[in-house]
């Protein structure tokens, strides 16, 4: 009985959403520490960034408080929950990186770590999973 | 860091031209899957691109966003065993009974309806299995065991693998099912009777642990078994049953670590997922008593009555039907009658595979000491 059926369905969905969401921080970093030119980033590059970083907080924020969250965040829910950093500081920084994401400000150096600690839990979900892939 | 990141960059120069080189050098050499190189080199094209915001990454030098540059490293990882793993050598080594099973399977999907289709390959190289991302579910690639070259046996596991394929191109799928699952808990819920608080606690604990077990990868595969069965009628159940009598393990047992639920519920599901009259066929009752028998051996588990009970896997097959039926309007449920068809013993071009595939399975089991001679004599 294979898993590669179910796995590579979750896999790509898994690294389509890394792809996107880490893209979009790195243009909202090469914009913190001026580096735009470099990644020939324009301001709807880095408006249409901020936005979906903006989207998908939002949406993973309401699903620390659901009871049954929506299936695309449910596995990232459960590392959180299972995290040894509490839930109440996720939800505490989690609004404060909302609130910033939905200013049309540089975002400040401070927040960055937030940010990058959710995509390091989805780049860990991600490879994971790559490795079953690999045992499969 | 800034020198292990500057060597993947060239390590994957090196590996993403080869592969653009082997597939033009297969797309000239045989015309026959123009589309499916089309689509993976629009596949590599996007992992190109993620490549030059590498070289970027470590042109900069900037330590922060340095960081970044271990996804996309985990991205490029996965592209290339998906292209150089799986699909280039599938391609490079196609040989004929690949090919006719490739044809076969393809000619299957256009009559269930699943149009989305373009082409499809298939390796002939080890258990069913199929790769059917979201950017690939037009072009899957298909494992199957070396001996479908000849023999149809266990074939009806093929139809499994489209259900994955049809899984991953509904979305609505996974939510409906997830949907079932929730709502049937939550109903559960409310039926706790006088109980103690600490007793609550407890149960609805067990309760929170079943919801979690049924995830996405495991709805998919429960959705895979119906999916077969639906369109392949008795000859699937009867597969899956032998793969639950083959298979050593305790069929009521609930792994963590498995995507697969426990072949109890996987058989019950394909089970109900036939239709009343099939399940009044000779070979479907011959198959079912000597699975029940084989059940019997074993004496069950509490864990396994709440997460796989009867009532939820009624409720989960009632919708993956009522998903199929929206999904495929043209699909319709395997209905010729085995023990009454005339023609069982004469394969026309106009059969599908379903109706070959459940023709063996039905003489195999009513006319198994004739055929036994037959192939003795040989």
């Amino acid at each position: 009985m294979s898993t590669l059926g179910s796995l590579s369905g979750q896999i790509e969905r898994e690294e389509e959403r890394l792809r996107e969401l880490n893209l979009a921080l790195i243009a909202l970093e090469a914009q913190s520490f001026g580096h735009t030119a470099d990644f020939g980033l324009s301001k709807e590059d880095i408006e249409k960034s901020r936005q979906l970083l903006a989207d998908f907080i939002v949406r993973f924020r309401g699903a620390l408080d659901q009871e049954s969250p929506r299936m695309d965040v449910q596995s990232l829910v459960h590392r959180v929950k299972s995290g040894i950093k509490p839930i109440e500081d996720w939800r505490e920084d989690l609004d404060a990186l909302a609130t910033q994401l939905q200013t049309k400000e540089t975002l400040k150096e401070e927040i960055l770590p937030v940010l990058e600690d959710v995509l390091s839990l989805l780049d860990t979900e991600f490879t994971e999973d790559l490795r079953r892939l690999y045992n499969r | 860091m800034l020198e292990y990141v500057k060597a993947k960059v060239a390590e994957y120069a090196i590996v993403l031209s080869w592969i653009e080189r082997e597939l033009q050098k297969i797309d000239t050499e045989r015309s026959d899957h123009h589309q499916l190189i089309i689509r993976l080199q629009s596949r590599l094209v996007e992992a190109q691109k993620l490549h030059d915001q590498l070289k970027t990454l470590a042109r900069i030098e900037n330590a922060r966003l340095l960081r970044r540059a271990f996804p996309i490293l985990h991205e490029l990882e996965y592209v290339a065993f998906l292209l150089t793993s799986n699909y280039v050598p599938a391609l490079q080594k196609e040989g004929e009974a690949d090919r006719f099973l490739g044809q076969l399977v393809l000619a299957t999907m256009r009559k269930c309806g699943l149009n989305w289709i373009k082409d499809t390959i298939v390796q002939l190289s080890g258990a069913h299995a199929i790769i059917t991302g979201s950017s690939l579910v037009e072009i899957p690639l298909i494992f199957a065991p070396p001996q479908h070259a000849a023999s149809f046996s266990d074939m009806p596991g093929l139809y499994h693998e489209l259900g994955h394929n049809v899984f991953e191109r509904f979305q609505s799928i996974a939510d409906e099912l997830s949907m079932t699952v929730t709502q049937h808990f939550a109903q559960f819920r409310k039926k706790a009777g006088p109980i103690t608080p600490e007793q609550r606690y407890e149960r609805d604990q067990s309760i929170n642990d079943a919801i979690d077990y049924w995830g996405r990868e495991r709805l998919n595969e429960i959705f895979c078994d119906i999916f077969a069965t639906f369109v392949c009628g008795p000859a699937h159940y009867v597969s899956c049953v032998d793969m639950g009598l083959r298979d050593d393990r305790d069929p009521f047992w609930i792994e963590d670590g498995d995507v697969h639920p426990p072949l109890s519920a996987r058989v019950y599901a394909c089970y109900r997922s036939l239709s009343p009259g099939h399940r009044k066929e000779r070979v479907v009752m011959a198959v079912h008593t000597a699975w029940r028998g084989h059940e019997r051996l074993r004496t069950g588990n509490g864990v396994f009555d709440l997460v796989c009970s009867s009532v939820l896997m009624d409720r989960l097959v009632e919708t993956s039907i009522r998903c199929i039926e929206q999904v495929l309007p043209t699909l319709k449920r395997y209905s010729r009658s085995l023990s009454q068809d005339k023609n069982i013993e004469q394969v026309s071009p106009e059969s599908s595979l379903e109706d070959i595939l459940n023709w063996g399975t039905h003489l195999l089991y009513t006319q198994s000491e004739e055929l036994w001679m037959v192939y003795s004599r040989k």
